[in-house]
């Protein structure tokens, strides 16, 4: 305040009177003013809730600047009154550039200055300013714009600011002042508003300038309204300005119009998690629709003084629908240059501007576009990786069909078969299944949507683009941690290209291409979570629920790496315990990291949990490993893997960056993760794993463990070659330069070694084609109503033959993991079996209760020849199709999904199915179909959730045991059964009951909602790019400082003056 | 950074102590890895070894006309694993009708009123005799169930003295297939070879006939999408197929359904009859084929070689007898034009012993010997006599036959031969032949076993012996006239050494009228045929064919469920 009053005594055009008031405030204020001012020209408001328009009316009711004007001068004068805020400091030539301006054009009543900021002199506040429909102050500036006299042409605005204001003596008299109900916000709009329809001009002044501090309406000052009522007040006041001045026809329309928008507003404040604006949205709304009173008041005062209709006299200044839509997307565009586009929360939607530390690209403003978004590494990173994954998977691009093959499975048609598939409580997947399904298929499903429903899309896509994505990723979460580009770059290119990620991609195992992607800001998100991160801010409290809710689509994705993290905040934990700073924030925040992951991803947690290999085996088809892995080379074997040497620079390298003094003790500490990652794999990789759909131990693939032993000797690598160049230039030669010179060759080496690898081709098994095996006319019957089974015959050799049950078209993308437990197939494997051996038992009736109506043999091999003259002879099985590819048969009676049984166990007909999802009903028919009917039978395992009716009316569920039943004799072993009243008659309704599966994913959504909402950025304080604090210095998208909820909680209650120096001048 | 001003590695002395840490558990968990293998993903390879559940047998033409007396003979092999579960058999004719493939009128065939069933199959070891003099019957279907399937046999016998088909024949009663082979049979005049088809099943089978001649294929349009109705018998005759061939291979592809097939063929010279017999089926087409049951004696062995395929087969000719193996030198090997028959006369080279002709071919082949008996010299009285043989299947476990006639002036010889490994011929070791002067078969007189030998059970894969010989127990269980089953004889223990044939003429037994023979190969791999012979006023009668394996119980292999074979190309 004291520099406003220095301002105002340099003016060049020195004010006639200045009399300034103080409102209530409890620091010295009042007695700079005295002092400055003299006693006899402070006015005192004991009234702390008292606005800046009373603040203003009681300076000038109180006389002193009518009697300190020169009564000698008895002509008539035109009395201008100056408004100057405490926080603002006009120019030494403001009030002579107003002045001059109010001279020349003798209709303007108000005149403003250009407002620029406080700290950065330089940046545009507004120069004038509007209102949109939706109450939003418009400037017409781009944000952080800054003055070069761009805006110098304008004159004509809708309104200028209160602070530097000059204003007609008589104009505010006429007008009333600043309306009262107006305290803090809006009333300079209000005021001027009301000018304009008073016939009279609003006019700018670009060449008188203010530095204005904005301090009300940033907070920084508590001033006479309550701590943090800003928004509301602000919110409050541009809602009553629009309804006082919409015409009166309007008025009903534009009060809904603004109490749905502000009911939107809340919403996204909400999802913003900014609670209080949230609530202010609300509240302001409220509050204006709670007292009509004022509205009437304010268009009354409105009416009394206007000539001319809003539109009329305004309508020209105010924004339109167009230049409100460009403003969106060139905020939007901004965003997008700054780099805050791909992972950025939706939070950023919310977010109000540019933050970056590449703040060089911004050095020079005259560059192209082109050449600003090339110049970027991360952008050429992203580039050099997409264009060699185009050529490593050319032949995955371009063909007809679609991709599969390896772990993957074909996708279905759009994201509504994959949302049916995670949400369906019973999966037609081999004998029928009710394993709740993996969370990862919700996830592609979610991406399929953002691709508009192309599932076969959104599988191309997260292969394609698994590589530079990775690049990008590991970028991203160098920063801060790498300062020097070049080596930054290298970890990016080098993690992207790990075998782990290559023979994901030629696998197709999308849970670990897209879990290596996520797993560095996974990292860095965890490890500022469990403060190992000495680089990075610290943690706030929304650190570990970030983290959380990345590390629950990392698990979806790869189970196995919330191993890794339970091992990282065991680590944290033991490490701040040595130190004894075992902090309970600390604690809690690894609880969080490592609990709220599986709360997440319940159902399947729980899953998790009772069959523990499915932590360590990779989600979808089991691809077989051959070979041994040299796992400490970040070697995960399999397809798609390069040799294991190639990688053996890197681990030199990153052996060679122990030598380094300086990093040495994070240097270890990623060598230390990844021994333990090393080691894991090593034991991980012999495990004899028995997943629950089966009987048959499988190897697991440790592809996600080498993805962190590789990351950490990159991490390590990385960290060593930071800023290398520069100690080793300062330093005397010695063998150092040539050993950090070897080293570095051998790092560089390596990743460009691992493409030239690559390049050749990224599929296989992965490809791209038709995956179905079946002959049309088996499809067509297993789409019909009957929806009978086929069963595929593999002999794997003698002792071993391998089937599948194939439902429909046959298997797509999620039903491999919801493949029945092993138990269910168990009879399936003793009827294959006995059927395969020829000896000639019940076995074709037990298929057939099973609904196979057609055996195919694939592919007439010498093994599988044999065995067609052993199917050829086994009774019940009718070869209709043969030749030297695939052997056909039908298997003779009732082959359908639904079969009606008589007493004696004899299935006598086939019931039409509904359709084979869970959301519908099964079976609804009307009995009697037969009349013979004891009972019905499911081509489907037993399950307490299977639902019969007979008008409503609950039916006996039964099933055979395979106890009870004589060992070969009998059919349906294991089937779900209804039982039958003799001669029953109604409307019989089979379905599964989806009620607790349906109750899971409501609490799973509230779930991921909430922590979405904990994880997200606060709200960021909107246009306050003048800060003096630092904050934004090290502005962090992840961590992304909420300025607004932050600030607000951390700053303690000061006393501030809220005063008002209004100037006369004659 | 703080190295700018340090020297060398004085100042950080653990430095190097830091990285021989980390490189040495980093190799060793590398040496971990090398030396501790993946776990294999099925452990338990080997399959389950189940009982069998059910088996069919069809006997193609259980009557006879002219005089002639054909018995059937349907037992269940005791002994068996399995036969202590409940079981059931049941002997039925095929009433369904015939026909002679020409789309004409069925024939009639009887209904199995005029024939003389023996004996009821309620247990193992229990004999069912089916007899019909002079009248044709439909074909004769067993089928058992649970404790009668495993070990199920049957075979049909006819005699014939004096009518054209004059001579002994017999035919094993098989169960229905998809795919039959057959070498042998033609059409020259006065010759007639006749295929049955019979269709045990309830549905409808549609097959095709294919007959190749010398020339190779021959046009046979009426044998396209032949159809055998349910329960029916079809008879194709080659002289109204394809007339005047001298030689013929035939191949039946059921396209639909299963039948059984069997071959007969009988030759007569104006109203002098020269034999009849079954061509016994061949084994499917190999590079390996062996041809047992070529009996040694006067008369002509004709060795048939077919190529299925369309080009032509280079066939190495090699003789298994009782002195050891040898290449003939007449006839080393054998071009045979694909797609055709051919002839090879191995008189000359057997020199009247009994051999096993063992055939190895650089592509498939199928196989059969044709064996003319012909009086010895001076001996006007007698007729002559045709006997068949054809490829047989390698047996490892058990193997019986029966309908083995056991009256007064039979005899029946069993030959086995133990085949050497699959190797060039020219390489082949010759047997040792100290040990073959020993003949263990001269009088089939048992011999010690040398191993212990253990219950056979088939294993997926031949064991043949270190020692080189193939040991098997031959059991003879007689049958009364009245078709009561007698106490089995003592067994007979035959070793055989590699690359080696051992005839064994089997004692009569006593008060038999029939009996069933079991071989129970304990050691090795062998291929077995016999020969019965009954001495008449016109000359010795002749009849024999190769065994198969016993169907008692079967290799049940590990069924797994694998998701991903559901996907093309996996």
């Amino acid at each position: 305040m004291p520099a406003v009053l220095t301002v105002l005594g340099g003016q060049t055009r020195h004010p006639d009177a200045i009399v300034g008031v103080d409102v209530a405030s409890t620091d010295a204020s009042p007695q700079i003013l005295a002092d400055s001012l003299g006693s006899d020209r402070v006015v005192s408001l004991d009234d702390p809730a008292a606005g800046f328009g009373s603040a203003v009316a009681a300076g000038l009711a109180s006389g002193v600047l009518r009697s300190d004007s020169d009564e000698a001068f008895d002509i008539e004068t035109t009395e201008w009154i100056w408004l100057v805020h405490d926080d603002s400091a006009p120019s030494p030539t403001s009030l002579e550039y107003l002045l001059a301006a109010a001279d020349a054009h003798p209709r303007t009543a108000i005149l403003g200055p250009k407002a620029l900021g406080w700290h950065d002199r330089r940046l545009l506040l507004e120069v004038g300013f509007s209102i949109t429909g939706a109450g939003r102050r418009v400037t017409g500036l781009e944000r952080r714009e800054h003055d070069q006299g761009q805006h110098d042409d304008r004159s004509e605005v809708h309104a200028v600011g209160s602070a530097g204001m000059l204003i007609r003596r008589d104009v505010w008299d006429s007008l009333g002042g600043f309306n009262p109900d107006l305290p803090l916000y809006r009333d300079d709009l209000d005021l001027c508003w009301r000018a304009w329809r008073a016939g009279h001009e609003v006019r700018v002044v670009p060449e008188a300038v203010v530095h204005h501090r904005e301090a009300s309406y940033h907070g920084r000052r508590e001033g006479s309204t309550e701590p943090g009522r800003g928004h509301r007040l602000d919110r409050r006041s541009a809602l009553l300005v629009l309804l006082a001045q919409a015409p009166g026809w309007r008025l009903p329309f534009t009060t809904v119009r603004l109490a749905v928008g502000s009911l939107l507003r809340s919403l996204l404040y909400l999802l913003g998690k900014d609670l209080r604006r949230a609530g202010d949205e609300l509240a302001a709304i409220g509050s204006v629709l709670a007292h009509p009173g004022r509205i009437t008041a304010s268009r009354r005062r409105i009416a009394e003084t206007s000539v001319l209709g809003s539109r009329e006299a305004v309508g020209d200044l105010r924004p339109g629908a167009w230049s409100q839509a460009r403003g969106a997307i060139e905020a939007f565009g901004g965003m997008l240059a700054s780099g805050r586009s791909g992972e950025a929360s939706p939070g950023g939607a919310l977010e109000s501007g540019p933050v970056s530390d590449e703040a060089d690209i911004f050095d020079d403003p005259t560059d192209g576009v082109l050449r600003r978004t090339l110049a970027r590494p991360a952008v050429l990173i992203a580039l050099v990786l997409l264009i060699s994954a185009g050529i490593a998977g050319r032949s995955l691009w371009w063909g007809d069909g679609v991709l599969f093959g390896g772990a993957l499975l074909p996708s279905p048609e759009g994201a509504r078969d994959l949302w049916a598939a995670y949400v369906d409580t019973w999966h037609d997947v081999g004998p029928g299944s009710t394993v709740p399904a993996a969370p990862l298929t919700a996830l592609l499903a979610a991406l399929a949507t953002l691709l508009l429903g192309k599932a076969g899309l959104m599988v191309g896509l997260v292969i394609f683009l698994a590589v530079p994505a990775a690049g990008v990723s590991a970028w991203w979460s160098l920063r801060g941690v790498v300062s020097a580009r070049g080596p930054r770059a290298w970890s990016a290119i080098a993690y992207a290209l790990l075998p782990a990620l290559t023979g994901a991609i030629a696998t197709g195992r999308l849970g670990v291409i897209i879990a290596v992607v996520l797993m560095p800001p996974l990292v860095r998100a965890t490890c500022r979570s469990l403060d190992a991160a000495p680089h990075l801010a610290p943690a706030t409290g929304r650190t570990p629920w970030g983290a959380a809710l990345l590390a629950a689509v990392v698990i979806a994705c790869a189970p196995i790496t919330w191993l890794l993290l339970l091992l990282a905040a065991v680590a944290a934990l033991v490490v701040a315990g040595l130190r004894s700073s075992l902090a309970r924030t600390l604690a809690l925040r690894a609880v969080v990291v490592v609990v709220v992951p599986l709360v997440l991803l319940m159902p399947w947690s729980l899953r998790l949990a009772t069959n523990p290999s499915l932590f360590i085996t990779d989600l979808g088809l089991d691809v077989a490993v051959a070979d041994s892995p040299v796992v400490v080379l970040m070697d995960p074997g399999g397809p798609g893997t390069p040799p294991a040497w190639i990688m053996a620079g890197l681990a030199i390298a990153a052996l060679a960056a122990l030598l380094r003094p300086g990093t040495r003790p994070a240097v270890v500490a990623a060598w230390g993760v990844a021994l333990v990652a090393a080691a894991l794999a090593t034991v991980v990789v012999r495990l004899p794993l028995q997943p629950p759909s089966s009987a048959v131990s499988v190897t697991a693939w440790p592809g996600v463990l080498t993805a962190v032993i590789g990351g950490a000797l990159i991490l390590a690598a990385a960290l060593a070659a930071d800023g290398l160049r520069a100690s080793m230039a300062e330093a005397a030669f010695t063998w150092r330069q040539p050993a950090a010179g070897a080293a570095t060759i051998l790092a560089v080496v390596t990743p460009v070694l691992a493409l030239i690898w690559w390049l050749p081709g990224a599929g296989d098994p992965v490809r791209r084609g038709d995956p179905v095996v079946l002959p049309p006319f088996v499809i067509a019957e297993a789409i019909g109503p009957d929806a009978p089974r086929t069963l595929l015959l593999r002999p794997a050799d003698e002792a071993r033959v391998e089937y599948a049950l194939v439902n429909s078209t046959g298997p797509v993308l999620g039903d491999a993991e919801v493949q029945p437990p092993a138990e269910d197939w168990a009879e399936l494997d003793r009827l294959v079996a006995g059927l395969v051996s020829g000896r000639g038992g019940a076995e074709v009736e037990g298929l057939a209760s099973y609904a196979v109506r057609y055996v195919v043999l694939e592919e007439a091999r010498s093994k599988s020849r044999a065995l067609a003259r052993s199917l050829d002879s086994v009774p019940g099985l009718r070869r209709v199709a043969g030749g030297e590819g695939e052997v056909l048969w039908r298997v003779e009676g009732q082959t359908s999904r639904a079969v009606e049984v008589n007493g004696d166990g004899i299935a006598i007909g086939p019931l039409p199915l509904v359709r084979l999802s869970s959301a519908e009903p099964f079976i609804d028919a009307s009995l009697p179909v037969s009349g013979q009917a004891a009972s019905v039978r499911l081509a489907q395992t037993a399950d307490p959730l299977w639902r019969g009716t007979v008008d409503g009316v609950a039916l006996e569920p039964t099933s055979v045991d395979a106890t009870d039943s004589a060992s070969s004799t009998s059919a349906g072993v294991g089937l779900q059964e209804f039982a039958l009243a003799p001669g029953s008659q109604g409307r019989l309704v089979i379905a599964i009951d989806d009620g607790p599966r349906t109750r899971w994913l409501w609490a799973q959504a509230i779930a991921w909602i909430v922590v979405a909402v904990l994880a997200l950025p606060a709200r960021r304080s909107a246009g306050d790019y003048d800060a003096d604090d630092g904050d934004d210095a090290d502005a962090d998208v992840s961590d992304g400082d909420a300025r607004g909820g932050d600030n607000g909680d951390e700053r303690a209650p000061a006393p501030a003056a809220d005063d008002v120096a209004p100037g006369v001048t004659p | 950074m703080g190295t700018a001003s340090a020297p060398p590695s004085a100042a950080d002395p653990g430095a190097w102590q830091t990285v021989g840490i980390v490189a040495a558990v980093a190799v060793v968990l590398v040496v971990i890895g090398l030396l501790v293998p993946l776990p294999t993903s099925d452990g338990d390879a080997a399959g389950d070894v189940q009982p069998v559940d059910s088996s069919t047998a069809v006997c193609p033409e259980p009557g006879s006309t002219d005089g002639s007396l054909t018995t059937s003979m349907i037992t269940v092999v005791p002994g068996q694993p399995g036969q202590d579960r409940e079981g059931d058999a049941t002997v039925s004719f095929l009433e369904g009708g015939e026909s002679d493939g020409s789309g004409g009128d069925t024939q009639d065939v009887g209904d199995g009123t005029n024939s003389e069933i023996r004996g009821a199959l309620t247990a193992p070891g229990d004999v069912s005799l089916v007899s019909s003099l002079e009248s044709r019957l439909p074909a004769l279907q067993v089928r058992a169930l649970g404790g009668l399937a495993p070990g199920l046999v049957a075979a049909q016998t006819t005699r014939d003295s004096f009518s054209a088909g004059r001579g002994l024949a017999s035919q094993p009663c098989l169960g229905p297939d998809t795919t039959w082979w057959f070498v042998g049979g033609g059409s020259t005049p006065g010759r007639e070879t006749s295929l049955v088809l019979v269709n045990p099943e309830s549905t409808q089978a549609e097959l095709e006939v294919a007959i190749k001649g010398p020339d190779g294929p021959v046009s046979t349009p009426r044998l396209r999408g032949l159809v055998v109705e349910p329960r029916s018998r079809v008879v194709v005759r080659l002289s109204r197929e394809a007339p005047r061939l001298p030689v013929a291979a035939w191949r039946v592809t059921v396209r639909q359904g299963r039948v059984m097939a069997a071959l007969s063929d009988r030759e007569a010279e104006g109203f002098i009859p020269r034999g009849a017999d079954w061509i016994p089926a061949s084994v499917d087409p190999a590079t390996r084929v062996l041809v047992p049951g070529v009996s040694g004696g006067d008369g002509g062995r004709q060795l048939l070689i077919h190529a299925p395929g369309d080009l032509a087969a280079t066939v190495r000719i090699r003789l298994i007898t009782a002195q050891g193996s040898f290449v003939p030198s007449a006839t080393p090997e054998v071009e045979v034009p694909g797609g055709s028959v051919v002839a090879v006369d191995l008189d000359e080279s057997l020199q009247g012993e009994d051999a096993t002709v063992d055939l190895q071919s650089d592509l498939p082949i199928v196989a059969g010997v044709r064996q003319r008996h012909v009086p010895a010299e001076g001996d006007t009285g007698s007729l002559e006599e045709t006997s068949f043989t054809a490829g047989a299947a390698s047996i490892t476990g058990a193997s019986a036959v029966t309908s083995l006639p056991a009256e007064r002036g039979t005899r029946v010889t069993v030959w086995v031969t133990a085949p050497d490994d699959v190797i060039e011929i020219e390489a082949a070791p010759l047997p040792d032949v100290s040990s073959a002067s020993a003949d263990p078969s001269a009088s089939g007189a048992s011999s010690p076993s040398p191993s212990g030998s253990a219950p056979a059970t088939p294993t997926p894969e031949a064991t043949v012996a270190e020692e080189g010989t193939a040991n098997v127990t031959l059991r003879v269980l007689p049958v009364s006239p009245e078709g009561q089953a007698l106490p089995a004889a003592e067994d007979i223990v035959v070793s055989v050494p590699r690359g080696r044939l051992v005839a064994v003429d089997i004692p009569r037994p006593e008060g038999a009228e029939w009996f069933t023979l079991v071989a129970t190969v304990s050691d090795g791999q062998v291929v077995i045929a016999h020969r019965a012979t009954r001495r008449t006023k016109e000359g010795r009668l002749v009849t024999g064919y190769p065994w198969f394996p016993l169907r008692s119980a079967v290799v049940v292999p590990r069924a797994v469920p694998v998701p991903g074979l559901a996907v093309a190309g996996s």
